[in-house]
């Protein structure tokens, strides 16, 4: 009799990790770090380009969580970017609150504003809870642009005082809000990580998978759906917070645009990948590179980006990781356990 | 009987045969080579319990679930590739377990859709310009006995009267023996020479199952081949030509009803 | 009298919301698919019928004669060519897809017609109005809702009367049992689209001549159809013309306290209904 017969346990474990991943997070913080110094070794455009890039990758990866784990499709997340800003604006040049301290409770007040909404959309199915939730913007919208201190249809600039309390010099002020905004697409990864890793990740697991599955193993769907919808309305009210602190001016239509907060983030998650934390970074590092070729050409660069989108669905509709991860097995955030045998004893 | 001289016995050409015949869900493979013949106007009973492959058998056979080249021959003609929209219009119609009637359509209506499977559809008007506008209008082989009266609303009337009474109410407002006859009435439509019928008696009451199974004579008097798929061994025997048991999948035994005897039967059924 | 008019304009646009809603709703009910492209498409038989306008010289009205069978083999082939793919148990796929021909139909007529606004001419007509006391009712107005009515009175006759609406209502109810009837599923998809765009053109060719148009015009379109859908009932197409004809009061109430709350009084009925009564007012297809 073999040791490994007396002690079965010995035989096997349950692991997350592989070796891929492990390497593949050393990378990551690696890079994370490189980019932490960002300030010392970017000039300011690539600073900009930078904050931009991580904000959208925040709006993707909660769109991801809404839609790849969550089974919520929706066309509606410009609510909680609109109203992130617009709450930014009023917590900070209103209220006095200093800025950086303001963008969090913007976030808490979109999160605030996703129940009632949620109530209401909630009742719609499937499809039609998308055009749901993109109803949900348009009454938010056009609500914000009856408010007239808030400068109505036209909107407001950020006040110089406000301005000011950033950060004194321009330099500095670029600085923090290009931390921030590092700051909330790690943050954001690590989220939709712990969250997928944690006992949520198995019942949202089983939700995408097969909703009257997950609801007959005990999964309350409609409980956990309502969780996942909050937490994304909280990060994405956190993500238009800072993406109005960085433009320093705010209007309805830019607010609560569906084309740059929905439409791109759908385009996304889609090339880069649904239901995978890895889609929306590829999908968003694809998503610049393209904008980065292609924007010269107006009109022409949004037909291919919906081209190519549509092509990536019908095609691959697990997107560009899901077909790496198809060809090579490898994955950068494995939130799937697996049996490691062990081969030899 | 084997495989390999197929219908010695009645020396007739088989409409449906299958050879080797697998099916899987997904990784699940639910049939395991599969032989079978049905011959000209035969009814052939397949019994076994839940789970053994019947209704899987049938779906296979009508082109639902996919399978291999050479492993069903309808006519003298191969089926794989084809979609089940065209196998059916070979002249092959499916009464579906749990009948699956169209809850929005009146009983008539029910009845009207299964005329468009008809491969020799001459009734002219909606019905022939809704079939050429949806490219179902190809001429088709025509039935082999032109001499027995077609399938028509008249006919699936005199054989089950009391739907020509309930003919304007919605198909799934009658009772479930009702249903059941616009199930097989909607099947019968399309002129079928074969029909496959899934568990025709499957939660009616024993004189509602004798109501619909004293139509047999009349539907194989008009030369259809029948294939009832059965739970209930004794029901199955008693119109059946031939019999096959299927056991997980496998035939566990073929013959003819009085041949088998009842131990050996349900050592099939069971696998004991 | 100025409520008495605007509710009645309010009605009379309700007939062209319907419209918007009824390709909507047929899709819907046969296949399942929400076309998040539906509005776009409406704009693109407005900016069909503008060039066949412009290059024929046609009557707005009967530019229809070729816009609408353009329309139909646009829409057949869509669905045949890239739709059909992606019906199926997921429900991103078509939102995904949609999505996307929006965004490439929008810009599409970005590139073609500019982003200016316009406005086919149907001469006289456009002005003309009915005088009855303090009521003035424009003729235009009526005969988009008199069309309107005749569209879904029209459609609801083919769902009954005709085998091709018979296995329409079929596959509404059991598109998996439709192959058993000889009937290829999406054929009949690929032709309820067909069908579905042949409206688009109708509703498109009205909404031209009645007001200005851009190619950014299709998201609000979607979501008025949307809304008359859902406080009509889903499946039901005369609870479709009576959910228009209360979005297009709730509109023109709204817009008489202020211009600024037109849309959003709409918006915010649909909500109201949404919240009393999910189902709709007039339900009909069961969801299953």
């Amino acid at each position: 009799m073999t040791d490994a017969a007396m002690h079965p346990e010995k035989r096997f474990r349950v692991a997350a990790m592989t070796k891929f991943s492990r390497y593949g997070l050393i990378v990551m913080a690696v890079i994370v770090l490189a980019l932490a110094f960002g300030p010392l070794w970017l000039d300011r455009s690539n600073m900009r380009l930078m904050v931009e890039l991580c904000y959208m990758l925040a709006l993707a990866q909660m769109w991801n969580l809404l839609a790849g784990y969550g089974g919520l499709v929706s066309v509606g997340q410009q609510a909680f970017v609109g109203l992130g800003g617009y709450f930014f604006f009023v917590i900070a040049a209103f209220l006095g609150v200093p800025p950086l301290l303001a963008i969090p409770l913007a976030g808490l007040v979109a999160a605030v504003f996703a129940i009632p909404t949620a109530a209401v959309v909630f009742r719609l199915k499937g499809a039609y809870f998308a055009i749901g939730t993109w109803v949900a913007a348009e009454v938010y919208m056009l609500v914000f642009a009856q408010i007239g201190a808030l400068g109505g249809g036209s909107g407001m600039s950020l006040p110089i005082d406000v301005v000011r309390a950033i950060a004194d010099s321009r330099d500095m002020r670029e600085a923090v809000t290009y931390w921030t905004a590092l700051g909330l697409a790690v943050g954001s990864v690590a989220l939709v990580y712990g969250l997928l890793r944690s006992k949520y990740g198995l019942a949202l697991a089983a939700i995408r998978d097969s909703e009257p599955a997950a609801a007959s193993l005990g999964v309350d769907v409609a409980r956990a759906k309502y969780i996942v919808y909050v937490i994304a309305a909280f990060v994405t009210g956190l993500a238009g917070a800072l993406i109005f602190l960085a433009k320093l001016r705010i209007s309805p239509d830019a607010a609560f645009s569906v084309m740059d907060w929905t439409a791109y983030v759908i385009f996304i998650v889609v090339i880069g990948g649904v239901g995978r934390i890895e889609g929306p970074i590829l999908g968003t590092i694809v998503f610049f590179i393209l904008r980065g070729l292609l924007a010269d050409l107006g009109s022409f660069y949004l037909i291919i980006l919906g081209l190519i989108a549509v092509g990536v669905m019908l095609l691959a509709p697990r997107g560009l990781w899901g077909l790496a991860v198809e060809r090579f097995g490898i994955e950068l955030f494995p939130v799937q356990r697996r049996l490691d045998m062990r081969k030899d004893n | 009987m084997s495989a390999a001289e197929p219908m010695a016995e009645t020396g007739a050409r088989p409409v449906l045969a299958t050879r080797g015949l697998e099916a899987f869900y997904g990784d699940f493979q639910a049939l395991f080579g599969i032989d079978f013949d049905l011959a000209e106007g035969e009814t052939v009973a397949i019994i076994g319990a839940n789970g053994a492959g019947k209704t899987t058998f049938l779906r296979a056979v009508c082109g639902v679930l996919a399978t291999a080249p050479g492993a069903v021959t309808l006519f003298g003609e191969q089926t794989a590739g084809k979609p089940a929209h065209e196998v059916v219009r070979m002249g092959v119609a499916m009464t579906p377990e749990g009948r699956q009637l169209f809850p929005s359509l009146t009983v008539e209506e029910n009845l009207k859709m299964g005329a468009l499977a008809d491969p020799a559809a001459a009734s002219g008007g909606w019905v022939e310009a809704a079939r050429a506008k949806l490219g179902l209008a190809q001429p088709a082989p025509a039935p082999a006995d032109t001499a027995a009266p077609r399938w028509d609303l008249d006919g699936v009337y005199d054989l089950f009267p009391i739907l020509r009474e309930r003919r304007d109410h919605p198909g799934t407002a009658l009772s479930g023996g009702q249903q059941q006859m616009v199930a097989i009435g909607r099947s019968l439509m399309s002129n079928p020479r074969i029909l496959l019928c899934d568990e025709i008696s499957l939660g009616l009451a024993p004189t509602i199952i004798k109501d619909i199974y004293a139509a047999m004579p009349e539907i194989r008097a008009r030369g259809a081949a029948i294939v009832v798929v059965e739970q209930d061994i004794q029901q199955a025997l008693a119109v059946a030509d031939r019999f096959y048991c299927f056991q997980e999948g496998r035939v566990s035994l073929t013959g003819r009803p009085g041949e088998a005897s009842l131990d050996d039967i349900a050592a099939a059924y069971f696998g004991a | 009298m100025d409520w008495i008019n605007a509710i009645l304009q309010g009605v009379l646009v309700g007939g062209l919301f319907a419209l918007f809603a009824a390709g909507l709703s047929l899709i819907f009910g046969v296949m399942r698919l929400v076309n998040l492209a539906h509005g776009d498409l409406i704009v693109l038989g407005a900016f069909l019928a503008l060039a066949v306008v412009t290059g024929l010289g046609l009557h707005p009205l009967l530019s229809l004669l070729i816009v609408a069978p353009v329309m139909f083999a646009l829409g057949y082939g869509l669905q045949r060519a890239i739709l059909n793919r992606t019906l199926g148990k997921d429900l991103l796929p078509p939102l995904v897809v949609t999505f996307g021909l929006s965004i490439i139909i929008q810009n599409a007529l970005l590139e073609v017609f500019s982003a200016d606004t316009q406005r086919l001419q149907a001469g006289p007509m456009e002005t003309a109005s009915l005088q009855m006391g303090a009521i003035s009712i424009g003729a235009f107005p009526l005969l988009t809702f008199i069309v309107a009515v005749a569209v879904i009175g029209g459609m609801e006759l083919f769902m009954r009367r005709t085998a091709l609406g018979r296995v329409f209502r079929a596959t509404s109810d059991k598109a998996e049992i439709v192959p058993l009837m000889g009937v290829n599923p999406k054929q009949v998809f690929a032709i309820a689209m067909g069908v579905s765009l042949v409206i688009c053109a109708i509703a498109g060719v009205l909404l031209g001549v009645r007001t200005n148009f851009s190619p950014g015009a299709g998201p609000a379109r979607l979501l008025f159809a949307f809304e008359a859908v859902i406080i009509g009932g889903l499946g039901s197409l005369w609870g479709t013309l009576a959910g228009g004809v209360i979005l297009g009061v709730s509109q023109a109430i709204g817009a008489k306290i202020n211009p600024g709350f037109q849309i959003l009084a709409g918006h915010i009925v649909f909500l109201a209904v949404l919240v009393v009564r999910p189902q709709g007012l007039f339900p009909r297809t069961r969801d299953k």
